[in-house]
C-alpha cells in the first residue's frame, strides 16, 4: 500500500516557445517506511520531481498534469491551507544546501521549535523545549547547540540540525534532496549512518535524490534513475546495480571510482546532459549513446520491463535486449573524455 | 628528480576565539595551527594528492605553496632558493608560474565577463601583444578540449555546464603557461559521472607540459586514479604518506584506515562500519 502515489506527473514552465517540460510523465509509488533513492546528473530534473511533490513551484513553473496522492489528497489539487498543514507534519524536506540557509540571527532551537509549534498551536513552551531537545538527541548534536548560531556551528553539525528540523513534526515521509553532497566523506558516512538508524526508529518513507550512486546503492531499497526529465531505469536497487539494462545507468556506473576495485578504470560518459528546451526526437539519451542506432531516434521511447528480474524493474530503451551482452564493453572504446 | 617547489616546517597559525562555557558573553582567544610542520615536496611532472577532511588544513597548504598566505613558521624553496630571499620582482615573476584552480567553477569565474575575456585578463598584466594573447587564449581552451574554440569565446559563464566552466578556469590557469599547478577539489562540486573527465584532463596536460600538480580532495577514490603519491592530512598534519597505490592497498594510520572505510561504494545494502575518529589536537592554547 503505497503512501505517496505519483501519477503521470508533467511539470514544466512556459517559455515564449511554448510548455517546457522539467519532469516529464513520471510515476513514482513510495510504501510507507521504504527508501527509494532518485539518481540522475544536474540537470535531469531529479530536483523539480521532488519540488512539484511537495508543491513548492518556482515563478513562471507549474504543473501541467498528473497527481500526486498523498494519503488519499491529491497535493497538486488541494487548497493550500491544507497543504500548509500536510507540509511537514505528513511530509518534509531536507533542501539541498539548507545547511546555508538557516536563518543567522535565531537561535537554533527557536527555529526547530518555531517549526514544531506550527503544527502544534496548542503546545506550551515546555512541550516545544521538549520535542527540540527529543529530536536533537535524536540526531546526536549537544543540547549547548539549543542557545547557538548557525554560524557557530560546523558544516556537519548544521546538516544535523537541518535533519533534525524536518523530522521534528514526525513526517511519514522524508524528501531528501543531495542531503550529503557539500560533505567531506567522513562525515557523510556518518550523517547517512545516523539518517538510517533514526529512519529505522521512527519508519518514515524517504525519497533521496543525489548524484551519487554509491550512496544510493547503500542507503535505498528501490532506485529511479532519471534523464533529461525521464524515467530511464527503475528497479530494486540490487536489480539495477548489479544487472544494469540501460547505457545510461550502465555509464553511471562505470564512471563510478572505487577504492575497492583498483585495476578497474572509471569512465566518463561522452558528451553533456541536453537542457529541457531540447527540442527532443525519438531516445533522449540517444545522442551521447554508445549503442544508438539511427532507428533510436525514430523510437517512440515507453518503459517496460526486463522479463529476467520481474515487472518491478523497468528500463527505456529500445536495444534492451541487446544490453547485458555488450555491457562490459560499452564505453570502451572511445574518447574517454565529456 | 627535480623538485618543482618545496616547503620545510611549514607552520600557520590563525587566531580565533571561543566562547568561555557557562559564561556567557565571555571569550577566550585561542590559536588554532591550521597546518602545523609541514613539510611537502612537488616533482616537477608529478601529481601530488593531499587528502583529508574539511577542516584538516590541506587547503591553506595549498594556499601557503601557492604564496596566497605567508607561512609562520618554515620556508619555501623554489628551485633551490628560498622564497623569503626573493625580490619583490622575482617574487611575482614566482607567483604566475603557480596558479590555482578552485572548487566551485560557478564563483571562480566572473559572470559579466565572456569566456575569452576570462581566459585573456591573467595575460593582461603581463603586457603581451594582442596577437600572442588571441593565439595563446585559443591554445588554452584547446588544451582543455573545449573545441572548437571560436564556439566558445563570446560565451558567458552561465551559459556553460559546470563541467564546462571548469574547463574555462583550468584554461586560465594554464594560459600563463606555470610550472605548478595548485586544484583545491576541482570536481567536488561536478556530477560524479564528469569528475573522472576533469582529472583525466588534468592528466594529459601533466604528460604534455611537465606541470607539478597538487591535487587537495577529501576523496580517497579520486586521488587514486589522478596521483602519484598521495599525503594524509589530519587537524594540520601529515599523518601518512606515500605512493598512492601502495599507501591505499595497505594504511597505516588509523585516520587513512577510517578514510578508506568511509569511501562510498556501489554495495547494496553495505553495512557501515562504526569507527570512532580520533580528535584532532589543533588548538595549540588559549589564553
Amino acid at each position: 500500500m503505497s503512501i505517496l502515489e505519483v501519477r503521470d506527473l508533467v511539470y514544466g514552465y512556459d517559455s515564449p516557445r511554448g510548455f517546457v517540460p522539467i519532469v516529464d510523465h513520471v510515476d513514482l509509488d513510495l510504501a510507507a517506511g521504504e527508501s527509494l533513492g532518485v539518481i540522475g546528473e544536474s540537470g535531469s530534473g531529479k530536483s523539480s520531481l521532488l519540488y512539484a511533490v511537495m508543491r513548492i513551484l518556482k515563478r513562471n513553473t507549474r504543473i501541467a498534469s498528473g497527481s500526486v496522492k498523498f494519503k488519499g489528497d491529491d497535493l497538486s489539487r488541494i487548497s493550500a491551507e491544507r497543504l500548509g498543514d500536510i507540509r511537514w507534519s505528513g511530509m518534509s524536506m531536507v533542501f539541498q544546501g539548507a545547511m546555508n540557509a538557516l536563518n543567522p540571527i535565531i537561535r537554533i532551537g527557536s527555529i526547530l521549535g518555531e517549526a514544531y509549534a506550527r503544527h502544534h498551536p496548542r503546545a506550551s513552551r515546555a512541550e516545544i523545549r521538549d520535542r527540540v531537545q527529543e529530536i536533537l538527541d535524536l540526531v546526536r548534536v549537544p543540547s549547548h547547540v539549543r542557545t547557538a548560531f548557525a554560524h557557530e556551528l560546523s558544516g556537519g553539525m548544521r546538516q544535523r540540525v537541518v535533519i533534525a528540523l524536518a523530522l521534528i513534526c514526525h513526517p511519514d515521509v522524508l524528501l531528501a534532496d543531495e542531503p550529503t553532497t557539500a560533505l567531506d566523506v567522513v562525515l557523510q558516512d556518518e550523517i547517512m549512518a545516523r539518517l538510517e538508524e533514526i529512519r529505522a526508529k521512527l519508519r518514515f518513507g524517504m525519497i533521496l535524490v543525489s548524484h551519487d550512486l554509491a550512496l544510493i546503492a547503500e542507503t535505498s531499497n528501490r532506485v529511479m534513475v532519471m534523464y533529461a526529465g525521464q524515467i530511464v531505469e527503475t528497479g530494486a536497487v540490487r536489480d539495477v546495480i548489479d544487472r544494469p539494462r540501460h547505457p545510461y545507468t550502465i555509464g553511471l556506473l562505470q564512471s563510478y571510482p572505487s577504492l575497492q576495485d583498483m585495476q578497474r578504470v572509471p569512465i566518463s560518459i561522452p558528451g553533456s546532459p541536453p537542457t529541457p528546451e531540447t527540442a527532443f526526437r525519438g531516445c533522449r539519451f540517444a545522442p551521447r549513446c554508445p549503442m544508438a542506432e539511427p532507428a533510436c531516434l525514430d523510437w517512440v521511447s515507453e518503459l517496460s520491463a526486463v522479463e529476467e528480474t520481474g515487472a518491478a524493474h523497468k528500463v527505456r530503451c529500445r536495444r534492451v535486449d541487446e544490453v547485458d551482452a555488450c555491457a562490459a564493453s560499452l564505453y570502451r572504446n572511445q574518447r574517454s573524455d565529456a | 628528480m627535480t623538485l618543482a617547489i618545496e616547503g620545510i616546517g611549514l607552520s600557520k597559525i590563525y587566531n580565533s576565539r571561543e566562547k568561555m562555557p557557562g559564561i556567557s558573553g565571555l571569550w577566550r582567544r585561542k590559536k588554532i595551527a591550521a597546518v602545523a610542520d609541514v613539510t611537502i615536496r612537488l616533482e616537477q611532472g608529478k601529481t601530488l594528492a593531499v587528502v583529508g577532511e574539511s577542516g584538516s588544513g590541506k587547503s591553506t597548504l595549498g594556499r601557503l605553496l601557492a604564496m596566497m598566505e605567508t607561512p609562520d613558521s618554515g620556508s619555501l624553496r623554489f628551485e633551490g632558493r628560498q622564497a623569503s630571499e626573493l625580490s619583490r620582482a622575482e617574487r611575482l615573476a614566482l607567483r604566475r608560474r603557480i596558479q590555482m584552480i578552485f572548487q566551485d567553477p560557478y564563483e571562480s569565474l566572473d559572470p559579466r565577463l565572456s569566456i575569452r575575456d576570462s581566459v585573456e585578463e591573467p595575460l593582461l598584466a603581463l603586457r603581451i601583444d594582442a596577437k600572442e594573447r588571441e593565439e595563446r587564449v585559443f591554445a588554452a581552451l584547446a588544451d582543455v578540449e573545449l573545441s572548437p574554440p571560436e564556439r566558445y569565446l563570446s560565451l558567458r559563464p552561465h551559459q556553460l555546464s559546470g563541467g564546462q566552466r571548469q574547463r574555462v578556469a583550468i584554461a586560465r590557469a594554464i594560459v600563463l603557461r606555470p610550472t605548478i599547478l595548485i586544484a583545491d577539489e576541482p570536481t567536488s562540486m561536478l556530477d560524479v559521472s564528469l569528475r573522472i573527465g576533469i582529472l583525466r584532463l588534468l592528466e594529459r596536460i601533466r604528460a604534455r607540459t611537465g606541470i607539478a600538480i597538487l591535487l587537495i580532495t577529501h576523496d580517497l577514490a579520486l586521488a587514486n586514479y589522478a596521483s602519484d603519491r598521495v599525503m594524509v592530512m589530519y587537524g594540520g598534519r601529515v599523518v601518512e604518506e606515500g605512493e598512492t597505490r601502495v599507501l591505499l592497498k595497505d594504511p597505516k594510520h588509523s585516520y587513512t584506515k577510517l578514510l578508506v572505510a568511509s569511501a562510498p561504494r556501489l554495495e547494496p545494502g553495505r553495512q557501515r562500519q562504526r569507527l570512532t575518529r580520533p580528535r584532532p589536537e589543533l588548538i595549540m592554547d588559549t589564553t
